[in-house]
């Protein structure tokens, strides 16, 4: 079974599929970590607001390209007041009253879900453009799931010229090389850096709705991708773009082939991947240059 | 005629250390000044509490009549403050071009002529040949030139630079005064702080001592010159 190609292409695109997934969710827990110094345990619960927001918008407006477009933004937007509220005062708190801190705000989440949404699971279709399948090696493939794919790599290429050729993006990459200096050449690096993290909560909210119709959207959603994203960012490197790509498709892979292979086993080889990386490479695969420390 | 730069009662701490203790000073419009001191006199510290980068500092700091003293370091740099750090503060991540380009600003008067980046490179051909490699890949004069071209093109009123010549080759520090004295020529107010005290007084039009923290002799350039106790109290040289 395992070398049958039709098999192993079926399971490197649904490896393909969960990467980009956890890469949208990673890029903004990695900013948050890498270049703010703030352990956001909340990020999970952007994600599961995302779908939930996006599962109203359906139901209210029967578009799903809508719920695609509008999510985002609402997520975005809570995400602004959670910076304003609660990150700004706790940036210079020690990385246990963060964790404590955001700890809390997932049950706060799970609650607040649960009250609005109730306790059970939903599906949300996927749009009828994308609802059929395509044939893969003679196996038929959900046309959906290759959206996903190539969502993230959209992502991807526009994140990453972005931050290459925007102006916006230089004067991040300035904050993250020497933030004094930054600021003392009249650069704006806290807003440039709110923007980041409205963005990287955005992309959030987005990974919620598109996870919707591939995973089911229910209470609690928020945390088993939570972990994976984490060690995305372990593994890959706070605060670092192409870290969070790459470990988008580390995790994504191993736990896609983890599933199918030795189920039993999987997440041992994924926490022992973290730790191999942790043991060779504590800053992670692609850690971010930092000019003082 | 108001001052360029007003400093008044200015004090700056490093956590618990009171590094600026009470210092008053301004600075003449279109003249150089130079800030002098021993290693740890609190220099540097005295331009970093100017520009708003110290956690903790009091006293009163005014360009022409504004106060700036309550702004946050980038507004400080709006204002018409230009840096040029002691560590230079090059970003490795950015291209020669971009770190010019990321700092650059029409002046806010409109009076003088503007930096553009054209001028700019006329200035420091170097940098014009070197403007697509990255800022970490430079040599130490590189640096200092880039950093000098950042700051006027933030053309601002008003450079505050530390330590230019720190570090280098004795032929790099030569071409960066000669950089200096043109600038200084194009009458752009300078507080300039500096360990090479020939450079510094062929430089200078005013000159401030600072010892222990504390200001402890101001007067003009040929003062200071006939002033031998201020030097050996405060200088050691």
């Amino acid at each position: 079974m395992l070398l049958d190609p039709t098999f192993l292409a079926i399971q490197l695109l649904n490896g393909l599929q969960l990467a980009s997934l956890l890469f949208l969710l990673s890029v903004g827990l990695s900013v948050v970590f890498g270049l703010m110094n703030f352990i956001n345990l909340a990020h999970g619960t952007l994600y599961m607001l995302g779908a939930y927001i996006g599962l109203s918008l359906v139901r209210a407006t029967d578009s799903f390209w809508l719920a695609f477009a509008l999510a985002p933004l609402a997520v975005a937007a809570v995400g602004a007041v959670f910076h304003v509220v609660l990150l700004r005062r706790m940036q210079a708190a020690s990385p246990m009253r963060q964790v404590l801190a955001t700890f809390g705000l997932i049950f706060v989440g799970l609650d607040s879900v649960r009250y609005i949404w109730g306790d059970y699971s939903h599906a949300l279709a996927a749009p009828e453009l994308l609802a059929g399948s395509v044939q893969v090696l003679g196996q038929t493939y959900p046309t959906y799931r290759l959206f996903v794919i190539g969502l993230g790599i959209i992502v991807l290429l526009v994140l990453y010229f972005g931050l290459e050729r925007t102006r916006l993006g230089a004067i991040v990459r300035a904050g993250v090389d020497d933030r004094e200096t930054a600021t003392a050449i009249g650069l704006n690096v806290e807003r440039a850096f709110f923007l980041v993290f409205c963005f990287g909560c955005a992309l959030a909210g987005l990974a919620g709705v598109v996870a919707g119709p591939v995973l089911s959207i229910f209470p609690g959603m928020d945390i088993s991708i939570l972990i994976l994203a984490l060690i995305v960012v372990v593994v890959g490197g706070p605060g670092s773009l192409k870290g969070a790509a790459l470990g988008a498709l580390l995790v994504g892979m191993v736990e896609t082939f983890g599933q199918v292979i030795a189920p039993e086993y999987a997440s041992v080889v994924l926490y022992a991947l973290m730790a191999l990386v942790l043991v060779l490479r504590p800053g992670g695969l692609i850690p971010v240059s930092k000019a003082h420390g | 005629m108001t001052a360029a730069l007003t400093v008044e009662d200015l004090n700056g701490w490093y956590d618990d250390a009171h590094v600026v203790q009470g210092v008053s000073f301004e600075l003449a419009e279109g003249k150089v000044t130079a800030l002098l001191g021993r290693n740890g006199a609190g220099k540097s510290t005295i331009l970093k509490a100017v520009m708003g980068l110290l956690r903790r500092r009091s006293g009163k700091v005014a360009l022409g009549s504004r106060r700036i003293d309550r702004l946050p370091p980038h507004r400080v740099a709006l204002s018409g403050l230009g840096y040029i750090p002691e560590t230079r503060g090059i970003f490795p991540s950015l291209t020669v071009a971009e770190n010019l380009t990321v700092a650059a600003r029409p002046a806010a008067d409109g009076a003088r002529e503007s930096w553009t980046l054209a001028r700019v490179f006329d200035l420091f051909p170097r940098l014009a040949e070197r403007r697509q490699v990255g800022g970490g890949q430079l040599s130490g004069g590189e640096q200092q030139m880039l950093a000098i071209a950042r700051a006027l093109l933030g053309n601002g009123r008003l450079l505050l630079i530390d330590e230019p010549t720190e570090g280098l080759a004795p032929a790099v520090v030569a071409d960066i005064e000669t950089v200096l004295q043109d600038l200084k020529r194009s009458g752009i107010t300078v507080l300039l702080v500096e360990q090479n005290y020939p450079v510094a007084l062929r430089l200078a039009d005013n000159v401030l001592v600072l010892g222990k923290g504390r200001l402890r002799w101001a007067g003009d350039e040929p003062a200071f010159r006939s002033a031998e106790d201020v030097r050996q109290t405060w200088l050691g040289v």
